[in-house]
């Protein structure tokens, strides 16, 4: 279906394995404690990684990514050192898909075009925009697919099929199913109708439905597998183990490693 | 007069959409939005354009504007102010509206079509406070319950009217985040609209945000260029010679400027916040000084770093303190139908007292700065008339405006 490194993901999820990829937001608790934190939920298995990008007006995002998005800016975090993460975990492990979630307005300051150039030559996936809805995504994906890279959408449940249609001609990946109406945080009140939501989107998309928005234990995670979802996000609890396993200026990675395994286990 | 970036204009190569109902003006506008609010903006445009003409609702919309809102406002020569300044200035008394601003045409409206979409709860963002009370009386009177967003540094500056809200039957909550000012107010307006949108209409405040906010704003503000263009035939046989409104998120300007756009011969002048000078970085001067961004749902201008992060701005102006604008105002730039300033917290201050000592009306710190703006046309046009819209009323600022002065004469 693609040569992008998204095939992996494509091959368990059609061998009938859950996938899981973690969100980490790049610079946070620093820059090497960040790194450190995608390479211990790459040891623990993850099968594909979200990078996030500090943006100070995270308008989909709740309070716990926007406080520690705000501590990466404080201690420094520039747009730029994205490239050298990503270059990092290239190296880190060759073959893992990795996504970047981006605010749209950062990519337009850096020069879109020589930025998703940049993104690509140092070995990113994807882009997930949040804020750029397939209606206007004819402004990136030329670029994207220029660099032999996929945009990653979200489908939300208020997405109808007519919107299906328009999201399914710009997406690939796998589709980011926002599994409750809000932002991203740890509550665990998904949408009731959640199961219903993954057999449209199943029924209109032959990518991947991995569930985001609310996740946080081995238990929401089988829930959304038994929902239908191919895989699941998690990210404020990540943000939150960050921080945990913060101490000083030292990075621990056992926290985030033991997570990993249990989150992994339950799908 | 302002031109556009060329070397920094992100957006140069993006081509101009024709007008297919996305919202786009110019290169500007747009629904730049978490998927999740997708499907409820498509609801709001299709509500928006099936009554935007409807003459039900026209016919409750301007019978509720005339006795319950005021309207229409007079036009006031203000001959001591013209004497004082050395040109003709004519004040559009939007001081005069119900509830002290121009802001209660525009929640009025909303609250209108919010009823019609058959919402059954309100939230709204504030940033001086006055589209907070605009939205807390239209929902009072319409049965609607509302919260509103107000930035922590807002909500200090801007008590009396928090106070008002609140007896108005509002929900205050003070967003403590980013820089807690509008900017901030806005996003957890936003996010509280993404959970709540399907019995929730998020009221917009200013002629900005994702598509149809800028153009349903316009919408219901354009009654203050329309009888402000009236009242000039009448009372002076010709249009004015200059329109100057103020310009934060930009609500009362394209109101005033939409009946005079034709009017090639009108010049349009937003007087933007020059905070403390355009030289620091305590300024809210948009149009002025700002590169192409989006963020808050749409393409447009920002003071924003190299990296896309938005600054935090500064306005003796609760009302003006907005690092975007409004789309149109970006367009009305860059095709040079428009001109922008900027003006000094100091110069707002002293055109507050002219008016005060003149006129006796105190205006709001945001018309202030209109007022300020049209002192410096008429040193360079003695003979011209000038049309300044007098957004609101400047009861709410006396606090604010006492300590600016303590702090400045100390």
């Amino acid at each position: 279906m693609t040569q992008t490194r998204y095939r992996h993901i494509h091959s368990k999820v059609a061998a009938g394995q859950g996938v899981y990829m973690p969100y980490v937001l790049a610079g946070y608790p620093d820059y090497d404690a960040s790194l450190a934190a995608a390479k211990a939920l790459i040891d623990g298995g993850a099968d594909g990684l979200e990078l996030g990008l500090p943006f100070r007006d995270p308008v989909a995002d709740g309070p716990v990514i926007e406080a520690a998005a705000n501590i990466a800016l404080d201690k420094g975090f520039k747009a730029a050192q994205i490239i050298d993460f990503i270059k990092a975990l290239r190296t880190y492990a060759p073959d893992l898909p990795l996504t970047l979630m981006s605010y749209y307005n950062i990519v337009l300051a850096k020069d879109a075009e020589a930025f998703i150039a940049d993104l690509a030559h140092a070995g990113l996936d994807g882009l997930l925009i949040p804020d750029l809805p397939p209606e206007h995504a004819e402004d990136i994906y030329p670029l994207t697919q220029k660099n032999g890279m996929e945009m990653i959408f979200i489908v939300a449940p208020t997405s109808d099929e007519q919107r299906f249609a328009i999201i399914n001609e710009y997406a690939g990946g796998f589709i980011y199913v926002v599994t409750k109406m809000g932002i991203t945080g740890m509550q665990d009140n998904y949408d009731a109708n959640i199961s219903a939501l993954f057999s449209r989107i199943k029924t209109h998309f032959t990518l991947p439905a991995i569930a985001g928005f609310g996740i946080s234990t081995p238990d929401n995670a089988r829930d959304m597998m038994s929902n239908g979802a191919n895989g699941v996000i998690i990210g404020s609890k990540i943000i939150q183990l960050c921080e945990e396993s913060y101490q000083g200026s030292a990075f621990s990675p056992a926290l985030l490693i033991d997570h990993t395994q249990k989150i992994k286990a339950a799908l | 007069m302002q031109t556009p970036e060329t070397k920094s204009d992100l957006t140069a190569n993006t081509p101009v959409r024709p007008n297919d109902d996305k919202g786009f003006f110019g290169r500007y506008g747009g629904q730049y939005s978490p998927e999740a609010l997708m499907p409820i903006l498509e609801e709001l445009r299709q509500a928006f354009r099936k009554y935007e003409h409807d003459a039900d609702f026209n016919r409750e919309f301007h019978y509720m504007l005339k006795h319950w809102g005021g309207r229409p406002t007079p036009l006031y020569f203000a001959e001591n102010l013209s004497q004082k300044y050395g040109a003709k200035i004519y004040l559009k008394r939007e001081d005069l509206m119900h509830g002290g601003a121009h802001k209660t045409n525009n929640a009025l409206g909303q609250a209108l079509l919010a009823k019609r979409m058959g919402k059954t709860r309100i939230i709204a963002e504030t940033g001086a406070g006055q589209h907070g009370v605009a939205t807390a009386m239209a929902c009072a009177k319409m049965n609607l319950p509302c919260t509103v967003y107000m930035g922590a540094v807002d909500v200090a500056r801007q008590a009396p009217n928090v106070q008002r809200m609140k007896i108005l039957g509002a929900e205050v909550i003070a967003v403590e985040s980013g820089s807690a000012t509008l900017k901030d107010a806005i996003n957890e307006a936003l996010r509280d609209w993404i959970a709540s949108c399907a019995t929730t209409h998020y009221m917009l405040g200013t002629a900005a945000g994702p598509h149809p906010f800028p153009t349903l704003v316009r919408h219901f503000h354009k009654t203050i260029g329309v009888e402000a263009r009236a009242q000039c035939l009448e009372m002076f046989d010709a249009l004015p010679d200059i329109a100057i409104a103020c310009v934060g998120g930009g609500s009362n300007a394209i109101g005033l400027f939409q009946s005079f756009i034709d009017d090639k011969d009108v010049r349009l002048i937003g007087a933007e916040p020059g905070g403390e000078g355009l030289d620091t970085n305590k300024h809210g001067a948009v149009l002025v000084k700002g590169t192409p961004a989006v963020l808050h749902g749409m393409r447009s201008l920002a003071l924003q770093d190299e990296d896309g992060q938005i600054f935090e701005t500064h306005s003796i102006s609760a009302g003006l303190d907005y690092p975007l604008v409004g789309p149109e105002h970006a367009y009305l730039r860059d095709i040079c139908r428009a001109e922008y300033h900027a003006i000094t917290d100091q110069e707002a201050v002293e055109a507050f007292y002219d008016l005060s000592a003149a006129e006796g009306i105190l205006p709001a710190l945001e018309s202030s700065h209109a007022l300020a703006q049209a002192k410096k046309c008429a040193k360079d046009h003695p003979d011209a008339r000038i049309l300044v819209n007098l957004s609101g009323r400047g009861d709410k600022d006396l606090q604010h405006i006492m300590a600016y002065q303590d702090e400045h004469s100390s």
